[in-house]
C-alpha cells in the first residue's frame, strides 16, 4: 500500500490500529476464562459509570463517567480499568448512537481506567492529602490525555487537517470543554473515591470475593 | 416503511455496514461519492422520523466543512482570493473540502441508519461466538444500565421526600447531592451484583464449554444476499486496485475519467452494493401490494 | 432412597464467634415432596437452603453431611448440581443477568454447553409452559416484578431440575402475582414430580399444599411434620411461630372444638358450618366504630381535590380526578391492585408528581405555596417502598447523622430518641445492608422521622417483612399516631390494614372508589377482603380479623 494512500486515510488506518489493540485485549480477556464474580464486578462498575450521569441531571455539562472509571481502575488495576472504561464508552454510545467517534471514545475512557489503575495500592483511605492528590491527578489526566484523545477523533475525521497549525487550533478549541470535564472528574474523585472504595472493600470482605487481578 | 433489510441475518447487516463505511471513507472519486451520498440518504430517509430537520443539519454541516477546508489547506493552483498576510484560498482546496464534507455526511448518515438496524443484541450476536466472555459482559452491562438509572431516580425522589433535595442549591451542592445518590446506588449495585454472580454460578456458569444461543436463523435469502455482496465487494476492490477510483485534488485535480472502464464498472458495482437495503425494502413493499391486490 | 438426606448438619459463620447458625439438623426429603421451611428472620432458613447447593453454600465451619440421591452432595460436580438442583432467590431483579427475556431463558443451557437446536426446543417448551410467548422478545427492564420472578423460575426449569429450592420467592411481589407464582410452583410439583423446598413468610398460599412443614428456631429444627401436626405442635408449645400460621389454623385453635383443623378458607368455612350446625347465632357482629364520613372532617391533614396526573403529554392519565380528605392523627390506608396509581397518588401528595389539574392542601395550605425546605421539615415526609434507597453510609448511625448535618448540638440526643421509638438502638453500629428486611424498614423509618414529620406517607411498608416485624412495625405506628402524626399508607396487605388502620380507601383506575372504617369496608367486599372475613362471612356480619372470628365464636358457643 502506498504511503500516499495511508496518508490520505488517517482515519481508517488509525481506527484499524485501535481495533487491533482492542482485539488483543479482548482475546486476552477471553483466554482468562473470567469467573462469574469477575464478570459481575466488571459489568457493575461499567454500568455505574454509564448510568452515573442520571444522578446529575440538574447539573449541566457534568460528566462523572471518567471519575467513576478511574475509581474502578484504582480498585481493580490498570487492565480491568481499561476494560471497564472502554466497555462503558461503547455501551453509552449504544444509547446515544454509535458514530465514527466510538473507537476514540473507547480508547479515551479506557485510558482513563488505565491511568486510574496506576494509582492502585495507594492508601487513599488513610492518607488525608491522598484524596486531594488523586483528584488533582484525575484532573490532569482528563485535561492532558483523555480529553485530547476524544478531540483527536475530529482531527482524523478530516483527513486534510495535517499541518501543525490546524491541529493545534483543534486541540485548543477543545480545551475549555476538557477543563469542564476535568473539573467534574476532580469533584467526582474527591467526593466519591472514599465511599466507593470503602463499599467495595466491604463487599470483598463480606463475601470474600471480587478478587483483584 | 417496514425495514425488511433489518430482518435479514445480523451478519448480513454487519457486512453491509462494514463495506459501506470503509468504502465510504476511502473512495474519494466524485462518481463514487455521489453514489454513497445518494444511497445513504435514500435508505436513512425511509427510516428517519425527523426528515427535514436532519437534512437541514446535514446541509449546514456540508457547507461548513466544505468552505472552511481551504482555510486550513493552502495548496492548489487556482487562487480564488487572498486573505490575512498572503494566505490563499484555492479552488482545489474548496473542491477537496466538498469531497471531505460529502464523505463526512455520508458516514454520519450510514451511522444513523446503522443505529436503527444494528440493535445491541444483533451486534452481540455477531461477536458472541468469537468473543463469548466480552459479549456476555456487554449483555450484562445492557441489563444493568436501565436498572441503575431507575434506581437513581428512586433514590433521588426518596431523598427529596426527606428534605434532601437541592433544587435551589448551588452547582456544587447539586454535585454533592448527586454524589450521595451515586454512593447509595453503589451499595445497592454491589449487593445486587453478589446475587447476580450467585445466580450465574447456580445456573452452571463456569462449568466449562459455554455455547451461545440466538434467536436468529440463517435462511436461504441470507445465503443469496451474502453471495451477491461478496461478488460486489470483490468487484469494487478489483476496480479500485486497477485505479478506477483514483482521485487527487491538491495541488491539482486529477480524476480517473469516465472513459476508464474500471471507473464506470466500479461505480455500477458500488451503486448496486449500496442500494441493497433500499431495494430489499422496496421489493418487499411491492410484493405486499401485489399480494393485497390479488385478494 | 431419599432425595436429600441431611445428617447432623452444623454450621458456623467465621464472624459469628462461636454461635452456630445451624446445629444438629437431621432431615430427610423424599423425591417429589413439597417441603416448607418456616421460622423468623435470622433462624437460619436461608443458610440451610444454601447448603443444599454447593456453589451457593456460604463459607464457614461445616459439620455433618448432606446426601443427594444417596451420594455426598459435594461429589456431584458443578455441572451436575447446576441442572439437577434449581435455586430461586428472593429478589426478582438481581437474579436476572441478561438484557432480553429469551436470552435469560437460555442462560443456564448456554452455560452447560447445549447446542443451538436443543436450546431452541427447551426454550420454546419453557415459554409455552409458563405462558411467556407474549413477552419473549422483550427487554427484561420492561417486565413487572411478578413476570421477572416467573422468568427466573422458567430459566431454571429450562435445565429440567429434579429439585427446586425457593428462598422467599414472593416476598417482593404483590399478592396476586405471588399467588400466581406459587400456583405455578405447585403445578410443577404436581405435574413434573419436581421436589420443592421452599421458605415463605406468608404461609396462606403454601401451607395446605405442603407435605412437610419444617420449623426452624435459632438454627435448630423444632418441628418437622405434616401441616396439621405442626399447627398443633406450635399451639401446644405456645410458640411465637403460631402467629405466622394461616388464618383458619389460628381461628381453629382459638375455639374449643373436636373437629379436624382446617387449612384453607374453604375448609375454614366448612369447619364453621360444622361447629354451628343446629346452633343459633346470637351475636353475629362485633362492635365497631361509626361509619366514616368525609363531611365531618373539619381540618384535614391532607386534602386532594380532583387531581389529574400523567407522566407525559401523550401518556395515559394515571390519576383521574382523585379526591381525598385525611383526618389528623389517623392511620389512613389506601388499598388496591397493582398499577392502579396508588403510589403515584402518594407522590402527588409530596409534590414529586405534580398534577396538571386539581388541588392539594397540606395542613390547610396549598402544596404549591410551600418551599421545599418547609414542606419536608417538621411537616411531611415519605418512607419509600424500598428502604434501601435511603441508605448512603456505612453504618446505621452515620446514615441517621446525615439527616442532622446542619445542627451539630442535639444530634446524639435526637438520634437516641428516634432509635428508641423504632427499636433500632442495638443496630446503630451495623451496616444497613447487613440487616434483615424488617430491620432495614425500621432504620429507614428512623431516618424519615428525623425530619420530625406531622404527616407520614408510607409506600407498601409491609412488603417483604415477616409477621413479627409487622407486629413491631404496627406498634411503632401506634406510638407515632399517639404523638399526633397522621399516617397515610398505601398497601396491598389487606390483613394488616384490616387490623391496624382507622380508615381504609379502595383505589381503582386512578381514583378513590370508596372510603370507610375497616369493619364496614371489608365486610362489604367479597373478594378484596381478609381471609378471616371470607371464611366467616356466611355466619358473621362483620368479622374481619382472626380475633373477631374467635371472639364471635366464643360468644356463641
Amino acid at each position: 500500500m502506498s504511503k500516499e494512500f495511508i496518508n490520505n486515510h488517517y482515519y481508517v488506518f488509525s481506527v484499524l490500529i485501535i481495533f487491533i489493540a482492542f482485539a488483543i485485549f479482548c482475546f486476552r480477556f477471553e483466554k482468562k476464562r473470567p469467573q462469574a464474580r469477575e464478570m459481575v464486578t466488571l459489568a457493575v462498575m461499567s454500568a455505574i459509570a454509564v448510568a452515573a450521569r442520571a444522578a446529575f441531571v440538574m447539573v449541566p455539562h457534568f460528566k462523572p463517567m471518567s471519575g467513576v472509571i478511574m475509581i474502578s481502575g484504582m480498585a481493580f488495576g490498570p487492565g480491568a480499568g481499561f476494560l471497564i472504561g472502554s466497555v462503558s464508552a461503547f455501551v453509552s454510545n449504544f444509547m446515544f448512537g454509535q458514530g465514527a467517534w466510538t473507537p476514540w471514545q473507547m480508547l479515551a475512557y479506557g485510558m482513563a481506567g488505565m491511568l486510574g489503575g496506576f494509582l492502585r495500592g495507594r492508601k487513599v483511605l488513610e492518607e488525608k492529602k491522598g484524596l486531594l492528590f488523586i483528584a488533582a491527578y484525575g484532573f490532569v489526566a482528563v485535561v492532558g490525555i483523555v480529553g485530547p484523545i476524544l478531540d483527536t477523533s475530529s482531527i482524523f475525521l478530516m483527513p486534510d487537517v495535517n499541518n501543525a497549525e490546524a491541529i493545534a487550533a483543534i486541540y485548543a478549541s477543545g480545551l475549555p470543554l476538557n477543563v469542564v470535564h476535568g473539573l467534574a472528574t476532580f469533584l467526582t474523585l474527591l467526593l466519591l473515591t472514599r465511599p466507593m472504595l470503602e463499599k467495595l472493600n466491604r463487599i470483598m470482605t463480606k463475601y470474600g470475593v471480587m478478587k483483584r487481578e | 416503511m417496514k425495514n425488511t433489510f433489518s430482518a435479514y441475518h445480523p451478519f448480513i447487516n454487519l457486512l453491509f455496514y462494514i463495506g459501506a463505511m470503509v468504502f465510504g471513507m476511502i473512495l474519494m472519486h466524485p462518481a463514487f461519492l455521489l453514489c454513497s451520498v445518494a444511497l445513504a440518504f435514500a435508505y436513512y430517509m425511509a427510516l428517519a422520523n425527523q426528515k427535514s430537520k436532519y437534512l437541514f443539519r446535514m446541509l449546514v454541516l456540508f457547507l461548513v466543512v466544505a468552505f472552511t477546508n481551504p482555510f486550513f489547506n493552502h495548496s492548489g493552483e487556482k487562487i480564488l482570493f487572498i486573505y490575512m498576510n498572503g494566505r490563499v484560498y484555492t479552488l482545489e482546496a474548496l473542491c477537496y473540502g466538498m469531497v471531505l464534507a460529502a464523505m463526512f455526511i455520508t458516514v454520519i448518515t450510514w451511522f444513523a441508519s446503522y443505529n436503527i438496524v444494528m440493535t445491541s443484541d444483533k451486534f452481540l450476536y455477531c461477536f458472541g461466538r468469537l468473543l463469548p466472555a466480552v459479549s456476555l459482559l456487554l449483555t450484562m452491562v445492557f441489563r444493568f444500565v436501565p436498572a441503575y438509572k431507575r434506581q437513581i431516580g428512586q433514590i433521588a425522589s426518596a431523598r427529596k421526600c426527606i428534605g434532601k433535595s437541592t433544587e435551589n442549591g448551588t452547582a456544587l451542592q447539586k454535585a454533592e447531592h448527586g454524589m450521595a445518590v451515586l454512593s447509595a446506588l453503589a451499595s445497592w449495585a454491589f449487593e445486587g451484583g453478589i446475587v447476580a454472580a450467585d445466580s450465574m454460578r447456580s445456573r452452571g456458569f463456569g462449568s466449562g464449554g459455554r455455547t451461545s444461543f440466538s434467536v436468529y436463523r440463517w435462511e436461504s435469502r441470507d445465503r443469496g444476499l451474502l453471495f451477491l455482496m461478496l461478488v460486489l465487494i470483490f468487484g469494487i476492490i478489483g476496480c479500485v486496485a486497477k485505479g478506477g477510483a483514483y482521485a487527487a485534488y491538491t495541488p491539482k485535480i486529477v480524476l480517473a475519467g469516465i472513459d476508464n472502464r474500471y471507473t464506470w464498472m466500479g461505480v455500477i458495482f458500488y451503486g448496486i452494493f449500496l442500494s441493497i437495503p433500499t431495494v430489499v425494502n422496496l421489493a418487499e413493499e411491492c410484493k405486499w401490494l401485489i399480494l393485497k391486490s390479488k385478494i | 432412597m431419599a432425595h436429600f438426606e441431611i445428617k447432623d448438619l452444623g454450621f458456623e459463620y467465621p464472624t459469628s464467634m462461636g454461635k452456630p447458625t445451624l446445629e444438629g439438623i437431621n432431615l430427610t426429603i423424599e423425591r417429589g415432596e413439597y417441603v416448607t421451611f418456616c421460622g423468623r428472620s435470622g433462624s437460619g432458613k436461608t443458610t440451610l437452603l444454601r447448603h443444599l447447593k454447593s456453589v451457593l453454600a456460604p463459607h464457614g465451619k461445616l459439620s455433618g453431611e448432606i446426601l443427594f440421591s444417596g451420594k455426598p452432595l459435594e461429589d456431584a460436580s458443578l455441572r451436575e448440581q447446576s441442572f439437577k438442583i434449581g435455586y430461586v432467590m428472593q429478589n426478582p431483579d438481581n437474579q436476572i443477568v441478561t438484557d432480553k427475556v429469551w436470552h435469560e431463558l437460555a442462560f443456564g443451557l448456554e452455560s452447560l454447553g447445549y447446542d443451538q437446536k436443543t436450546i431452541r426446543l427447551r426454550v420454546a417448551e419453557m415459554a409455552s409452559y409458563f405462558g411467556i410467548q407474549g413477552w419473549f422478545y422483550k427487554d427484561v427492564a420492561e417486565l413487572s416484578g411478578g413476570q421477572k420472578q416467573l422468568l427466573n423460575l422458567a430459566s431454571i426449569m429450562a435445565m429440567q431440575p429434579e429439585v427446586l429450592i425457593l428462598d422467599e420467592p414472593t416476598s417482593q411481589l404483590d399478592p396476586i402475582a405471588a399467588a400466581d407464582f406459587l400456583n405455578t410452583v405447585k403445578k410443577i410439583n404436581r405435574e413434573l414430580r419436581t421436589t420443592i423446598i421452599i421458605t415463605e413468610h406468608r404461609l396462606e398460599d403454601i401451607f395446605y399444599a405442603s407435605d412437610k412443614v419444617v420449623v426452624l428456631e435459632e438454627g435448630r429444627i423444632i418441628a418437622a411434620d405434616n401441616p396439621r401436626k405442626v399447627g398443633e405442635f406450635l399451639k401446644d408449645e405456645k410458640h411465637f411461630m403460631f402467629a405466622a400460621m394461616p388464618t383458619p389454623v389460628q381461628v381453629y385453635y382459638g375455639v374449643p372444638n373436636e373437629e379436624i383443623c382446617p387449612l384453607t378458607v374453604r375448609e375454614g368455612g366448612e369447619w364453621l358450618d360444622k361447629i354451628f350446625v343446629e346452633k343459633e347465632v346470637k351475636v353475629s357482629a362485633v362492635d365497631e366504630a361509626n361509619a366514616f364520613c368525609e363531611e365531618d372532617i373539619a381540618q384535614p391533614a391532607v386534602e386532594l381535590k380532583e387531581v389529574w396526573f400523567r407522566y407525559e403529554k401523550n401518556a395515559p392519565d394515571i390519576l383521574k380526578g382523585v379526591s381525598l380528605k385525611v383526618p389528623k392523627a389517623e392511620l389512613f390506608a389506601v388499598v388496591g391492585g397493582n398499577g392502579t396509581g396508588k403510589s403515584t397518588m402518594l407522590k402527588s401528595i409530596c409534590g414529586i408528581c405534580r398534577g396538571y389539574r386539581g388541588k392539594v392542601w397540606i395542613n390547610g395550605k396549598r402544596l404549591e405555596k410551600y418551599k421545599a425546605a418547609e414542606l419536608f421539615y417538621e411537616n411531611l415526609a415519605m418512607l419509600p417502598q424500598d428502604p434501601q434507597s435511603l441508605f448512603v453510609k456505612k453504618t446505621v448511625k452515620e446514615d441517621l447523622q446525615e439527616m442532622l448535618a446542619r445542627k451539630e448540638q442535639d444530634r446524639a440526643e435526637e438520634i437516641t430518641k428516634v432509635a428508641e421509638i423504632c427499636e433500632i438502638t442495638h443496630l446503630l453500629e451495623r451496616h444497613p445492608y447487613d440487616l434483615s428486611g424488617g430491620e432495614q424498614q425500621r432504620v429507614a423509618l428512623a431516618k424519615v422521622l428525623l425530619t420530625k414529620p406531622k404527616i407520614l406517607l408510607l409506600d407498601e411498608p409491609t412488603k417483604g417483612i415477616d409477621n413479627f416485624f409487622k407486629l413491631k412495625f404496627a406498634e411503632i405506628l401506634d406510638k407515632l399516631k399517639k404523638q399526633g402524626i397522621t399516617i397515610i399508607m398505601v398497601s396491598h396487605d389487606v390483613e394488616f390494614c384490616a387490623k391496624y388502620a382507622d380508615t381504609v380507601s379502595m383505589f381503582f383506575d386512578g381514583g378513590i372508589i370508596t372510603t370507610n372504617t375497616p369493619h364496614k369496608f371489608f365486610s362489604k367486599n367479597s373478594f378484596y377482603t381478609t381471609a378471616a372475613n371470607r371464611m366467616s362471612r356466611h355466619i358473621f356480619e362483620n368479622a374481619i380479623t382472626n380475633e373477631d372470628v374467635i371472639y364471635l365464636c366464643q360468644k356463641n358457643l
